[in-house]
């Protein structure tokens, strides 16, 4: 049952990526492009969790843990910065 | 081969290599939207081939590598607002 839970798991957070991927390559601006680039981090989440629940709390899962804790933590403020960074290259002012 | 290195080739084909055509098109803040992408997908790859190939000190890899794409992207934004 764990296994079955695992794959699935790992195939959610495989097709997530893959959405997110494709999204960034169909948008053509930055500010459109940057709505899919912080759900990446519930991709890392999903397959983090593929690991630990296969694992459970080794050094491994662990660790995969951590990926995952700063991807999401790191993802949308990189987001944020990038996004901000095309406001102000346009001419506008600094927030 | 397992589930694992089969996603993470998945991910290298059908997830990098189409972010990386991002990176080459567009003007140059798209391309950073893009770079912002692939940072943590190079992470999960990573992550997926230390657990398909049982080498649990490759997950070190992934650890260092999400912390320092976050860092990287944040310092390539603020070097794209002077207008570099």
């Amino acid at each position: 049952m764990l296994a079955v839970v695992s794959v699935a798991l790992l195939w959610l957070g495989v097709v997530l990526e893959l959405l997110c991927c494709a999204g960034v390559l169909v948008m053509r601006t930055a500010y459109a492009r940057l709505h899919f680039t912080a759900p990446a981090g519930l991709g890392v989440a999903a397959v983090a969790l593929a690991i630990l629940v296969r694992q459970g709390f080794s050094l491994m899962g662990d660790k995969s843990l951590l990926v995952a804790f700063v991807v999401l933590v790191t993802a949308p403020v990189v987001s944020h910065a990038i996004a901000r960074a095309v406001w102000i290259r346009n001419g506008r002012e600094r927030p | 081969m397992n589930e694992w290195i089969l996603a993470a080739i998945v991910l290298l084909v059908a997830g990098l290599v189409p972010v990386g055509i991002a990176m080459l098109t567009g003007d140059v803040m798209s391309a950073a939207a893009a770079f912002g992408l692939a940072g943590p997908l190079c992470s999960v790859i990573l992550l997926l081939l230390a657990e398909g190939f049982h080498r649990q000190p490759f997950v070190d890899l992934a650890v260092v590598l999400s912390v320092v794409s976050s860092g990287g992207s944040l310092v390539l934004a603020r070097f794209l607002e002077w207008g570099a």
